[in-house]
C-alpha cells in the first residue's frame, strides 16, 4: 500500500502538464458550450505515448488514471478516458480513427460520435466494435459541451473485434470515473479562486461559513473520489470500477449544483469560464446509464442477491428496451 | 502508488482474525461501551493482545512495541473495529495517549505508563469537554494553579466515555488567565483515585455508549503529572488528536452491519428492490472511501509529517460512511429498526455518535476550510 505518487507518476504528469499547457487558449474556444473537439490535443496525446500506458498492468492503468483526470482538469475537449482506459484493452496499437461508445440497444446520442470513426457497442454478454462514419452521424443539439450524436452504424459492417463485455464496461466506467475525477477538480479549483476573491457584505465569499462548509463537503467528496478512481484502476474489477463510477456519477451532479448556486449569476456567463466544468460534469453523470446502473452493477458484482435486479432492470448490462425504441435505433 | 497489500501484510490479516475468532466472544458485540463488563472484557481481552505482540505493535520497541509499519498496525486496528472493538479504552491509549506520552513525557512518566499501556491492563479516559466547551475547546475554564511541588485543579469534564473504570485521566486545565486561549492549557495525567474526583453517569439515549461526568474538587496532584511544558498543551494535544481523527476504522465496523443487514433482510425472505441494493453499493463506496483516505493519513503521518489537513477530510469520510450505513438498515428494517438492540437500531445511535465523538463534524468542515482550501477567516 502506497497513495503517494513515485518518480514515473510525477514524470507522466509533468509531460501531460507541457502538453496541456500548449493546448491551453480561451475558454470558448476551447470549450464551445454546443460541443466541440480538439484535435491537436488528441495528437499530442498519442504522439506523447500517453494513452497506451493501460496496456501495462496496474501500474500502467494508474498511469492511464493519471492522464486522464489531468486532461480532464484542464477541460480538454477530447475522449481521453475511452482511449487512455479503454481503447488500451481493444487494440494493440491506438486507431487514428476516434472511438465513441455505448451500450447496446439504447438509442441515446454518443459523446464524439460526429468525429468518430469507429464505435464500440456493449451488450449483455459481449462488446464489439465497428467501423463508423463519423459524417453521417445524426448530431443532435446539445449543450453539454461535448458534441453528441447518433452513430449511423450500418447493419452488415463487419466487427473489428468481439470482447467480454464486463471488461468493456468496466474500463469505460473507470474512463468516466477518471473524467468526473478531473472535472470535478477543475470545477472546484474555480469556485474557490471565484469565491475568495467576490465580495459581498464587506467580505470575500468564501469567508462565510454557510459557504465553506459546502466547499468542504465537495473537497471531501473529491479526494474520496480521487482514492476509489486510482484504487478502481490498480484492482480493474467490475465491482471497484462500477464503485468509482457511481460515486463520480452522484459526485458529478452534486458539484454541477453547488458550483453554479455558489457562483451565483456570474457562474451562468460564459466569461466566468464555469460551465467548461459543470455542462461536462452533468454530462459525464449520465453517460453509460449513470450513477444508479452504475451502483446496481457494483452491487450485483459484490451480493448474489443483486445480480437478479441488475438483469431485470431496464438499465442492465443487456440494455432491455421496449421494441419501439429499439426500431428507433440508428441502423442503415 | 500501490494498492495491494505485501503477502506479508495479507497473512497477518488473516492472523488477526484467527486470533479474534478465538479469543473473543461473540457476545462482546452486546455489551455496552463505557460500562463495567465492556470494561473488563477489554482488561482480559488487551492481556491476550500483548501476549501476541499486537497491542502497541507500530511503537518503538524501547517503549514496548515492535517497530512494525503503519499497514500492519492499520490492519489490526480495522479488524479489531470490525469485531465490535475489544480494546475498549484502550485504543485511545495505543493511539494517541501513549504516543503524546513519547512525544512529551518525561522518563519517569514514560517508565510509569507506557509500559502499562503495551501490557494492555490499564484504562484510561480523556478529559476535556466540559459543559460550555465542546466544540470550542480552547474556552475551557477547568483550571490547575501551581501550588509548590504541586497543582490544585478545580473543574467539571462532562460527555466523557470509559470514565467509570479509569485509572486515569488525561486531562487539559488551564494554567494561566484566559487571555490567549489556546496558549493557557495544559495536559496533567491525573491518576483517577486522587481525593476529590468524582464520577457520575450522565443519563442520555445513547444506550449503545456510556458517559461521565467528572469533577476535579480542588485536587491535588503532583507537578510531575504535568505532560510537557506549562501552556504547552494545545500543540501537543491537536498533534495527537491528529492520528484519532482518523483513529477509529467505523468504516470497518459499518461494512460488516451493512453485510449482516442485507444477509438478515433476505434469510427472512424479503427482496430487496434494484433501489435498495444501489443505496447498499454507495454505502460500500462510502466505507471504501473512508478507508482509503484514512490510509492516506496515516501514510503520511508515518513519514514523519506533522498534523496535515487530510486527517479531517478522512475523518469526515468516516463519518459519512457510518451514517449511509445507518441510512441504509433503517430503511431495510423499517419498523425493527426501532426494535432495542436491532442492528439498524445499533448503527443509527453509533452513527449519531460518529459525527461528534474525536470532534465534531463541524468542526472538520471548518479546518477543511481554513487549511485544505485556504479560504479566509471569518470575522
Amino acid at each position: 500500500m502506497d497513495l503517494d505518487l513515485n518518480a514515473n507518476e510525477e514524470a507522466i504528469l509533468a509531460r501531460l502538464d507541457a502538453i496541456v499547457k500548449a493546448a491551453d487558449h480561451s475558454l470558448p474556444e476551447r470549450v464551445p458550450v454546443s460541443g466541440g473537439y480538439d484535435p491537436a490535443l488528441m495528437e499530442a496525446l498519442r504522439q506523447g505515448g500517453l494513452l497506451n500506458l493501460a496496456q501495462e498492468g496496474a501500474q500502467g492503468r494508474l498511469g492511464a488514471m493519471l492522464v486522464i483526470q489531468a486532461v480532464a482538469k484542464a477541460g480538454g475537449m477530447v475522449p481521453v478516458g475511452l482511449h487512455a482506459m479503454l481503447v488500451p484493452a481493444l487494440f494493440d496499437t491506438q486507431p487514428t480513427d476516434l472511438v465513441a461508445i455505448r451500450r447496446a440497444g439504447r438509442n441515446v446520442p454518443v459523446a464524439f460520435a460526429p468525429y468518430a470513426g469507429i464505435l464500440v457497442e456493449v451488450g449483455g454478454e459481449v462488446a464489439k466494435a465497428y467501423r463508423v462514419s463519423p459524417e453521417r452521424a445524426r448530431t443532435v443539439a446539445s449543450h453539454y459541451v461535448a458534441r453528441r450524436g447518433h452513430p449511423a452504424l450500418s447493419q452488415s459492417a463487419p466487427s473489428l473485434g468481439i470482447w467480454p463485455a464486463a471488461l468493456v464496461l468496466r474500463r469505460w466506467q473507470l474512463a468516466i470515473a477518471g473524467e468526473i475525477l478531473g472535472t470535478m477538480s477543475g470545477a472546484l479549483d474555480h469556485l474557490v479562486s471565484y469565491l475568495v476573491s467576490r465580495r459581498q457584505f464587506g467580505r470575500e465569499l468564501g469567508s462565510f461559513q454557510a459557504v465553506q462548509h459546502r466547499l468542504a463537503e465537495l473537497a471531501v467528496t473529491l479526494e474520496a473520489l480521487r482514492c476509489l478512481a486510482f484504487e478502481g484502476a490498480w484492482a480493474d474489477s467490475d465491482e471497484l470500477a462500477a464503485s468509482a463510477a457511481a460515486y463520480a456519477a452522484s459526485a458529478a451532479r452534486t458539484t454541477c449544483l453547488e458550483a453554479h448556486q455558489l457562483c451565483g449569476a456570474m457562474g451562468f456567463t460564459l466569461e466566468s469560464g464555469l460551465y467548461a466544468w459543470t455542462l461536462r460534469l452533468q454530462a459525464l453523470s449520465v453517460e453509460a446509464g449513470g450513477s444508479q446502473f452504475h451502483a446496481l452493477v457494483a452491487a450485483a458484482s459484490h451480493w448474489d442477491g443483486a445480480k437478479s435486479c441488475l438483469s431485470a432492470s431496464g438499465s442492465s448490462r443487456k440494455g432491455a428496451r421496449p421494441a419501439s425504441v429499439a426500431a428507433d435505433l440508428q441502423v442503415e | 502508488m500501490e494498492f495491494g497489500w505485501s503477502e506479508e501484510e495479507a497473512r497477518f490479516r488473516l492472523d488477526v482474525r484467527a486470533f479474534i475468532q478465538s479469543e473473543l466472544s461473540d457476545s462482546v458485540t452486546d455489551l455496552v461501551p463505557g460500562e463495567d463488563p465492556y470494561s473488563q472484557t477489554s482488561i482480559e481481552f488487551c492481556g491476550k493482545l500483548a501476549a501476541k505482540g499486537w497491542m502497541v505493535p507500530h511503537w518503538p520497541r524501547d517503549y514496548g512495541g515492535n517497530d512494525a509499519s503503519v499497514w500492519m498496525f492499520a490492519i489490526l486496528s480495522e479488524e479489531l473495529w470490525a469485531a465490535g472493538e475489544p480494546r475498549g479504552s484502550q485504543y485511545m491509549n495505543v493511539n494517541w495517549i501513549g504516543p503524546a506520552i513519547i512525544k512529551a513525557g518525561t522518563e519517569a512518566q514514560k517508565n510509569q505508563h507506557l509500559s502499562r499501556i503495551a501490557s494492555g491492563d490499564v484504562l484510561w479516559c480523556q478529559g476535556f469537554s466540559e459543559i460550555n466547551a465542546g466544540s470550542d475547546l480552547a474556552s475551557m475554564q477547568a483550571h490547575a494553579i501551581r501550588d509548590g511541588d504541586d497543582y490544585i485543579i478545580e473543574g467539571v469534564k462532562v460527555w466523557t466515555s470509559y470514565a467509570s473504570k479509569a485509572e486515569f485521566c488525561f486531562l487539559l486545565a488551564r494554567t494561566t488567565g484566559a487571555a490567549d486561549a489556546q496558549n493557557s492549557i495544559s495536559i496533567f495525567l491525573v491518576p483517577m483515585a486522587t481525593p476529590g474526583v468524582t464520577v457520575e453517569v450522565i443519563p442520555t439515549m445513547l444506550d449503545v455508549h456510556q458517559v461521565h461526568r467528572l469533577t476535579f474538587d480542588k485536587i491535588r496532584v503532583s507537578a510531575s503529572c504535568r505532560l510537557g511544558e506549562e501552556n504547552a498543551g494545545w500543540n501537543i494535544v491537536r498533534d495527537a488528536l491528529s492520528d484519532e481523527r482518523v483513529g477509529t476504522p467505523r468504516f470497518a465496523r459499518a461494512e460488516i452491519v451493512l453485510d449482516r443487514v442485507l444477509a438478515q433482510i433476505q434469510i427472512q425472505g424479503e427482496t430487496l428492490h434494484a433501489g435498495m441494493w444501489q443505496q447498499a453499493a454507495e454505502a460500500r463506496a462510502a466505507c471504501n472511501a473512508a478507508r482509503l483516505l484514512s490510509y492516506k493519513v496515516r501514510q503520511s503521518r508515518a513519514r514523519g509529517m506533522g498534523a496535515g489537513p487530510e486527517a479531517y477530510l478522512g475523518r469526515v469520510a468516516i463519518v459519512r460512511a457510518e451514517r449511509a450505513v445507518a441510512e441504509l438498515a433503517v430503511n431495510l428494517m423499517q419498523e425493527d429498526s426501532l426494535i432495542a438492540g436491532s442492528l439498524a437500531d445499533g448503527e443509527f445511535r453509533t452513527s449519531m455518535i460518529a459525527g461528534l465523538g474525536g470532534g465534531s463534524y463541524e468542526m472538520q468542515l471548518n479546518l477543511i476550510s481554513r487549511l485544505w482550501l485556504k479560504l479566509p477567516k471569518g470575522s
